[in-house]
């Protein structure tokens, strides 16, 4: 097995994500936790760009996909260095849903990393930000503060909430 | 004629007309680097034709670009004179940050330094774990664009923002009105690609009917760029050329086997820091305008070098040997089946061989980094999409559906996959499943090659070919 799908396994262990690919929406989870891992400084050299659910790499489909077909019993014994896991850990509190939030747990790593990839990636204010998830993601957008306040305590730092 | 306006004869397109701003982008050094990038990397040792570099490439997706877009405003949707400059210049810059040797080089170096992030369970923690930073190419086109002192200033001074152009190529502006226009399976790019592999290679299989492609081609309700209704056969052909260029070309059984060698000695000049193309050494080489040599004849140079230094032992000097003098390592054996999609049986081919190489090698005392083992599946359906007929309907990955070739029917634009009277249709539930060995073997070895395909014959469940 590649080393960079052994990486990307053990970074959603760290992270608490499944690595089942036989739902969409625990593919979409598979997504937006490989960019806030990215994000937390554990580079799988994945690059991300804007889709319909937010941050989204092609190769990492691709990827997800071969390590399905991959024999898992070549991830035995590995682990990721321990410098690795005390980056990804900064952002594990990212991937729970906070108390009233209502959403499920794939829709609100979907919010969060959507907004951070449009804060950071896109360059966006938070004004603008906002006004893409209110049109694109109106199911989410209601938790854009919840979703700002967990970026902000998490090492991403997130930014102010009225930025020039 | 425009003053500073650029013909150019290209064997695909005709007469490609480039802008004074094209014009200089393509006589900038990061962009005339191309030229000695090849886009298909070692096929020229299959088909001697196919040494055609990303140059050429990339001002045909420039004019591809602009066709679409003029097929699409001609057709009545919304596509303004700045929207035609910006994704001309976007496609025109798309591949700006390929290192030599393409996916070859990047495939060695991401598991490269993907290894600095792992260790065994219970070891200490490596001296150098998670030193380097993987780049891919289109992080190094990033920085190409933005950073580039020459590029940067056309730009700037041709009323163009960098960054814009940046975001276009990596799709990262949700405001971007043509998202897959630069990024998809109905793109620039490919469009090019297609033609001028086929044109090139000698191999017709994958000669696209881009004329009437580009001329079907339309916007969706979300911005998105589909094909007409009418032109459904035209994308059931589309996906076909990929398909045929998958197999002929760039999963060839001769360029598989020279790519397992170059990606052997770029990894092994990699860990004895010969090569260091980590995030932090690809901005230093855009900064410092080393970029501008880093290119098919570089690498090759490096490997030259290495085979000749005290780095090489004699597996590493055995390989770069067989490359220099196009001795491909022998294909043993292989196995070629259609098969329903989402079956497992290539992996539990694939883990019976990989668990005996070593006392194969042992065996017939060739030492097991001469092997290689290698399968993939095609899809004639995929290439970003991995989305079977059966499973268009409500609980659909959305993006991946995006990705894919889609056509208009009722109002809706739909992965062709799910139109019940295109090919692709049944097409998309089935894969084309690969598995080879190949083992690099000297001259003074070749007697060892049936014995070996016998071996694994005997000790396998494979029906191989």
């Amino acid at each position: 097995m590649d080393s960079n799908l052994v990486a990307m396994k053990l970074m959603l262990d760290v992270l608490q994500v499944e690595s089942t690919i036989d739902d969409v929406q625990k593919r979409k989870l598979i997504q937006k936790a490989v960019y806030l891992g990215q994000r937390a400084g554990v580079d799988l050299g994945y690059r991300f760009s804007w889709y319909l659910m937010g941050p989204y790499s092609s190769v990492l489909t691709k990827d997800y996909y071969a390590l399905d077909d991959s024999d898992r019993e070549e991830l035995r014994g590995r682990t990721l260095v321990e410098s690795a896991q005390r980056k990804l850990q900064g952002v594990v509190p990212l991937m729970q849903v906070p108390a009233g939030v209502e959403l499920s747990r794939p829709e609100w790593v979907e919010l969060v990393a959507s907004l951070d990839y449009l804060l950071t990636v896109s360059g966006y204010s938070f004004e603008k930000a906002i006004k893409v998830l209110r049109e694109e993601k109106p199911k989410l957008a209601p938790f854009a503060d919840r979703a700002q306040e967990a970026l902000g305590a998490s090492p991403l730092g997130g930014v102010p909430a009225r930025q020039v | 004629m425009v003053a500073g306006e650029l013909r150019i004869a290209d064997p695909i397109h005709g007469t490609v007309i480039l802008t004074p701003l094209e014009a200089q982008i393509v006589g900038s050094r990061a962009f005339q680097r191309l030229r000695n990038v090849k886009q298909l990397g070692l096929a020229h040792l299959v088909y001697p034709g196919a040494d055609y570099s990303r140059f050429p490439h990339s001002i045909g997706a420039c004019h591809v670009a602009g066709r679409v877009l003029h097929a699409i405003r001609d057709s009545g949707g919304e596509v303004s004179e700045g929207d035609i400059a910006l994704y001309r210049v976007a496609a025109l810059l798309h591949d700006i940050g390929h290192f030599p040797f393409s996916h070859t080089t990047e495939h060695a170096l991401k598991n490269f330094y993907s290894e600095k992030l792992l260790k065994k369970a219970g070891e200490a923690e490596p001296a150098a774990a998670g030193e380097g930073e993987y780049a891919s190419h289109e992080v190094a086109g990033k920085q190409v664009i933005t950073e580039d002192p020459e590029l940067r200033k056309i730009l700037e001074d041709g009323g163009v923002d960098p960054k814009t152009i940046a975001r276009v190529i990596g799709r990262e502006d949700p405001e971007s009105k043509f998202k897959n226009l630069v990024s998809s399976d109905l793109d620039a790019d490919r469009l090019d690609y297609l033609c001028r592999t086929a044109h090139h290679t000698g191999v017709p299989y994958s000669v696209v009917d881009l004329n009437y492609v580009v001329s079907q081609m339309r916007l969706d309700r979300n911005g998105l760029i589909c094909l007409t209704d009418k032109a459904l056969r035209a994308a059931d052909h589309l996906l076909l050329c990929r398909y045929f260029d998958y197999r002929q070309v760039s999963y060839h059984k001769t360029v598989k086997a020279f790519e397992f060698l170059l990606e052997s000695l770029i990894r092994r000049l990699a860990e004895v820091g010969r090569l260091h193309c980590d995030a932090k050494a690809v901005r230093e080489r855009v900064a410092s305008r080393e970029w501008y040599t880093f290119d098919d004849g570089k690498v090759m140079e490096s490997i030259r070098a290495f085979r000749e230094s005290a780095d090489a032992d004699d597996v590493d000097k055995a390989m770069a040997d067989a490359l220099a003098r196009r001795h491909a390592p022998k294909l043993i054996v292989e196995h070629e089946e259609f098969k329903p999609r989402g079956n497992k049986e290539l992996t539990l081919q694939h883990k019976q061989v990989m668990t005996k190489v070593g006392e194969w090698a042992a065996e017939f005392k060739v030492d097991p980094r001469r092997w290689f083992v290698w399968k993939n599946k095609i899809t004639p359906t995929k290439f970003a999409s991995h989305v079977a007929a059966a499973d268009v309907g409500a609980a659909v990955d959305a993006d991946e559906l995006a990705q894919s070739v889609r056509v208009q029917q009722r109002g809706n634009a739909i992965p062709l996959q799910s139109v019940r009277y295109s090919l692709m249709h049944p097409l998309a539930d089935h894969e084309l499943t690969l598995l080879r060995v190949y083992v690099l073997l000297d001259e003074a070895e070749l007697d060892k090659r049936e014995a070996i395909a016998a071996r694994i014959r005997a000790a396998t469940d494979v029906s191989w070919k």
